[in-house]
């Protein structure tokens, strides 16, 4: 009779710890350890995501979870948390980072009571929110999706090039700004311009911002002939500036409504005017932009020389030549010098 | 015939009877003995790790019952289930500028008790609001084998103080120890008391502008700090504002007293009872979770189990779980009285 005692006594012991190592908080937050990759996906899709967002689908985001904690095991330690009111806090880490914080209560209940998760936050290092600046006459897509008019934060954007064509010439080309945000990871940004040419896209991502300014680029064809256009623009505009040529003949390349067309015909043009023979040299262009149909710019770098009493002066000239097609064709509407 | 018959029947009553008595008292001796291990080998390989590594580390931080995880597991599975439930050591020391010791003109009542409970615990936090009032009071001006410690209340006494705390640790092999040699360095009122100026120790104590210094240092870097009075024990809780991290329970389920300053300069003295019915004890993450509780920028834990005792006007406010009462001790944590008394 005592041995069967004692072995009741023992067996009430094993009842009592197992009862004990049930409540403990490790069987609520062992759920959603690594492997154990499942568990979060209810968490994600509760807070985060209950529906799928139009950029990355559900499978998208448990993808990144799960590569995520592939990086390091995922380990939760207990939070300094608030004591003797029911609950306690823990942060799940992987890799030294937070990636979550459990809130557990206390549910009284049998002998020791179990514990549930009251709330999450994750804290998941998502990529964020972006900012995509682009022609507003181009198809963008984000992951393979039009953003939709609602993500559009601003339009009519001016391009900082064209801001000083004159406005009654006509719709001058504008830019809007889209803002996408809770993205998980960076995402692809396609542009097609107008003419159905992919445009380049510019990432940028310092200090917490991320945005996408998608810049209008041309096409080749058309560049060569726009170059050997502009180069003979710049030398022409180059030969004024000595009084090599006259405002009537550089005024034929210029649009007579354009702010560079009154600027130049009261400019004072009388520096080096003695001088035997002019020369343009290393003449380059780049960054030919084709905004719209009827707007374009490219870039052209060359030395303007000067020769007076068997000396050479050399000017190197930075400039971007802005265009407006016309009837007459395409004429200068800008000329910044850079 | 008959004659032998009778003889023979005495014998064999007599030899019945011992034999009764040597049986019931075999089982009365075995049975518990035998219930018990059977009792501790359930918790060791039963359904619960968790009470497993409970009962590990609370049994090794006591002085008379180590031996008893022994029984069971090999020393790669005691320095396991140690590593598992430890708190991370600090890194650095103290940084004082966190720190500023409210004016004495601006100071709220100077010492408050507040009754303090968890799930597996009650005690005390003592909060005292002028930080230079807290001093190491030692059992004796040098310390010697063949001179046996104080109680607190004695140390207390000796340095003519109010209140105090059991401070740090002292050979106390088996538990049977007198309180006679601390373990670790003692520095008390400006003087190296115990230990060397070439050995690194975990350092709690005071500095001369009263701020607690919690972190390891050699003794003379302690004194070059300007470290009046010290302590050797640990771990250290919370360094500068942040609480080290707790692996598992951090600890066992022992009595606990520690020591821990709020930016404004009050010190908390904290004892939580232990080996009780009404009270087992509490981890380390129990004590971290009050320190941080009642606002310490520094904390740390000083020696406990059956040394642990607060006193205040003379008399003991924790329950002491030693059944021959609060031990001899050789430092002790004292309170003194306000400087104008």
């Amino acid at each position: 009779m005592v041995f069967v005692a004692v072995g009741a006594g023992l067996g009430y012991l094993w009842r009592i710890l197992d009862e004990y190592e049930y409540s403990l908080p490790d069987q609520v937050l062992s759920v959603y350890l690594a492997p154990a990759v499942e568990g979060w996906l209810p968490l994600l899709f509760t807070k985060e995501a209950a529906t799928p967002g139009l950029f990355e689908t559900p499978a998208d985001k448990a993808g990144f979870i799960r590569e995520l904690l592939s990086k390091d095991q995922l380990v939760y330690q207990r939070s300094k948390g608030k004591f003797g009111d029911g609950r306690e806090i823990y942060l799940f880490k992987s890799g030294g980072e937070t990636l979550a914080t459990m809130t557990l209560q206390k549910i009284l209940s049998g002998r020791f009571g179990h514990w549930e998760a009251a709330n999450v936050e994750l804290h998941l290092p998502i990529y964020g929110d972006l900012r995509v600046i682009a022609p507003t006459d181009a198809l963008v897509r984000i992951n393979g999706a039009s953003p939709p008019e609602s993500s559009v934060a601003e339009e009519g954007l001016p391009y900082p090039a064209l801001s000083n064509l004159p406005p009654e010439i006509g719709a001058w080309p504008t830019q809007r700004e889209y803002r996408i945000s809770g993205l998980y990871k960076k995402p692809e940004v396609l542009a097609e311009g107008f003419d159905g040419n992919l445009l380049e896209v510019k990432w940028h991502e310092e200090n917490g911002e991320n945005w996408a300014a998608v810049s209008p680029t041309g096409a080749p064809p058309e560049e060569e002939k726009v170059r050997e256009m502009a180069l003979a623009d710049a030398k022409l505009y180059s030969m004024y500036t000595s009084r090599d040529t006259t405002f009537a003949a550089l005024s034929k390349r210029l649009l007579r409504q354009s702010h560079i067309y009154a600027s130049l015909r009261n400019m004072e043009t009388i520096f080096y005017t003695d001088h035997t023979r002019v020369a343009f040299a290393d003449g380059q262009t780049s960054n030919f932009r084709k905004f719209s149909p009827s707007c374009m710019a490219i870039d052209v770098d060359y030395v303007y020389c000067v020769y007076r009493d068997k000396r050479e002066y050399r000017f190197p000239t930075a400039s971007t030549f802005i265009y407006w097609k016309t009837g007459k064709g395409w004429l200068i509407a800008d000329i910044i010098l850079r | 015939m008959k004659k032998q018959k009778l003889e023979h029947a005495g014998k064999s009553i007599s030899e019945r009877v011992w034999y009764r008595i040597f049986i019931c008292f075999s089982t009365l001796l075995f049975v518990p003995c035998a219930a018990l291990y059977c009792g501790l080998a359930v918790i060791s390989y039963g359904p619960s790790p968790a009470a497993r590594d409970l009962f590990v580390v609370s049994m090794l931080e006591t002085s008379a019952l180590k031996f008893l995880p022994r029984i069971f597991w090999g020393p790669d599975a005691i320095r396991a289930i140690v590593e598992a439930n430890a708190v991370a050591p600090p890194e650095g020391v103290s940084d004082t500028e966190l720190i500023q010791v409210t004016p004495p003109e601006d100071m709220e009542e100077e010492i408050i008790i507040e009754d303090v409970k968890g799930y597996t615990f009650r005690g005390k936090m003592m909060i005292v609001a002028d930080p230079s009032r807290l001093m190491v009071g030692i059992s004796h001006n040098s310390f010697s084998k063949e001179l046996r410690g104080l109680t607190v209340s004695e140390i207390i006494s000796r340095h003519g103080g109010v209140g105090g705390v059991n401070a740090g640790g002292f050979a106390d092999e088996n538990g049977k120890g007198d309180g006679s040699v601390p373990l670790g360095i003692v520095i008390s009122e400006g003087a190296l008391k115990w230990g060397k100026k070439s050995a690194v120790y975990d350092i709690i104590g005071f500095d001369k502008e009263n701020r607690l210094i919690v972190g390891k240092m050699t003794g003379k870097q302690a004194l070059d700090m300007g470290v009046r009075d010290a302590v050797s024990f640990g771990p250290v809780l919370i360094l500068n504002g942040t609480p080290m991290e707790v692996k598992g329970f951090g600890g066992g389920l022992n009595p606990r007293t520690a020591i821990g300053q709020r930016a404004d300069g009050a010190v908390l003295l904290l004892v939580i009872d232990g080996r009780q019915p009404n009270s087992l004890g509490g981890a380390m993450s129990d004590v971290i979770d009050l320190m941080a509780q009642y606002g310490a920028v520094n904390a740390a834990n000083l020696d406990g189990g059956s040394s642990t005792v607060m006193y205040r006007d003379g008399e003991l406010i924790n329950v002491c779980c030693s059944l021959y009462g609060p031990r001899d001790i050789p430092t002790a944590l004292v309170v003194r009285n306000k400087a104008d008394e």
